[in-house]
């Protein structure tokens, strides 16, 4: 038996600028892993994709975030995008990768570290991998943190410049052994 | 759901026993298990040029998992690097793939990056020669068998490399974007040598 405890899927079945995650972080599970797959958007206009959390009484926390990020593209040179270059602390500049409309797709993997612990920040690392229409490979890697201490139980995947019309998020809880 | 012995909380611990009964149930309804399902190893054997996990569509999976353990090549410089087959290998598409990776060793960093290679390229660092110089990577496949979509790869590495000799890491991605199902995939060193070593796990990402 390995040591993801599936706690949720969550599958994309129309076209939505946001997909909320709620009452998956529990007391059960310190650290947890989400697997984004299937990205794309229902026009041909690709988005970038953000992260937020959600706190226990079901809202969506748009401040305090500080994220690095290395978005590396296939095509010409890379960049850094982080908080102190954008300006923004609304949100984590990475979730899913950029989705277009298929099979222009994206995907990631996201650990989560401590989002329900009311007394650690909710920190997190992602990896996500998308092709778009300059046409372009993009993978990026980034570290994010939400700098409150609120017990948070959900996330969300922003969507800003095109709904998307599929795509899956899995959420695993790792197993605790003590 | 009953237990033998201790009543355990399953969802987070692995203590605990069920009846022959309850694991075929479970299994019945895709429960049994982690979320990792190991679908096959292998370790490499003499000095084949390559290694090929084919068949995937026996094991259907929207996202896979692999680990690399201890890869070299037999000469200096051959990262791992990947291709796919669409006639479950028989072939394997030598054209059109992108890719993309940042390299970090202990003197400096840096891009790597193409829009048309010949692979998908530098999973690992260009390691050599047997232990302890090896190279350590996971990387995750995404919508291979998926006809409609383009097949993705994320990958990072570690390793230490024989020909410096020097420590590096690797984290980046890759595409083959053509939409086709592709129901195999080769591994194999970029510099064409053979394989001198390497374990290989392929994984399925369990879905509901």
């Amino acid at each position: 038996m390995s040591n993801l405890r599936l706690i949720n899927e969550t599958t994309v079945t129309s076209s939505v600028s946001n997909v909320n995650v709620t009452d998956v972080f529990s007391t059960d599970f310190d650290i947890y892993k989400i697997v984004g797959d299937n990205f794309s958007t229902a026009s041909t206009t690709t988005t970038e994709s953000y992260l937020r959390f959600i706190n226990s009484s079901g809202s969506v926390i748009s401040a305090d975030y500080n994220f690095a990020s290395l978005y590396m593209p296939a095509d010409t040179g890379f960049s850094d995008i982080r908080t102190d270059n954008t300006g923004d602390s609304t949100k984590i500049h990475y979730a899913s990768g950029n989705p277009d409309q298929v099979p222009d797709v994206a995907g990631c993997v996201l650990y989560i570290f401590n989002p329900y612990s009311s007394s650690s920040y909710t920190f997190n690392t992602g990896q996500q991998s998308s092709h778009y229409s300059n046409p372009r490979f993009l993978t990026s890697k980034g570290i994010g943190v939400l700098k409150q201490t609120t017990s948070i139980s959900g996330f969300q995947f922003m969507f800003p410049s095109s709904d998307v019309s599929s795509g899956t998020i899995k959420t695993y809880g790792l197993r605790v052994d003590s | 759901m009953s237990y033998l012995g201790t009543q355990p909380n399953d969802v987070k611990k692995n203590i605990g026993l069920y009846t022959p009964s309850e694991i075929l149930q479970l299994t019945k309804e895709g429960s049994w298990g982690g979320s990792l399902e190991l679908i096959e190893e292998q370790t490499v054997s003499g000095t084949p040029s390559s290694i090929d996990f084919i068949n995937l569509a026996n094991n259907p999976y929207d996202v896979y998992f692999m680990t690399v353990n201890s890869f070299s090549s037999a000469t200096d410089y051959g990262a791992l690097s990947l291709r796919v087959s669409t006639d479950n290998g028989s072939s394997f598409k030598t054209t059109g793939y992108q890719y993309a990776n940042q390299y970090n060793n202990a003197g400096s960093n840096g891009e790597q990056r193409s829009t048309s290679y010949s692979s998908i390229t530098n999973m690992t660092p260009p390691n050599s020669g047997a232990s302890p110089f090896a190279s350590n990577c996971y990387a995750y496949l995404y919508n291979f068998l998926d006809s409609t979509k383009y097949s993705f790869a994320t990958f990072q590495s570690t390793a230490y490399i024989s020909a410096v000799p020097e420590y590096e890491g690797y984290f980046g991605g890759g595409v083959y974007p053509v939409a086709e199902t592709h129901n195999a995939i080769r591994l194999f060193p970029q510099n064409s040598s053979n394989v001198d070593q390497g374990t290989i796990k392929l994984y399925g990402v369990k879905q509901i």
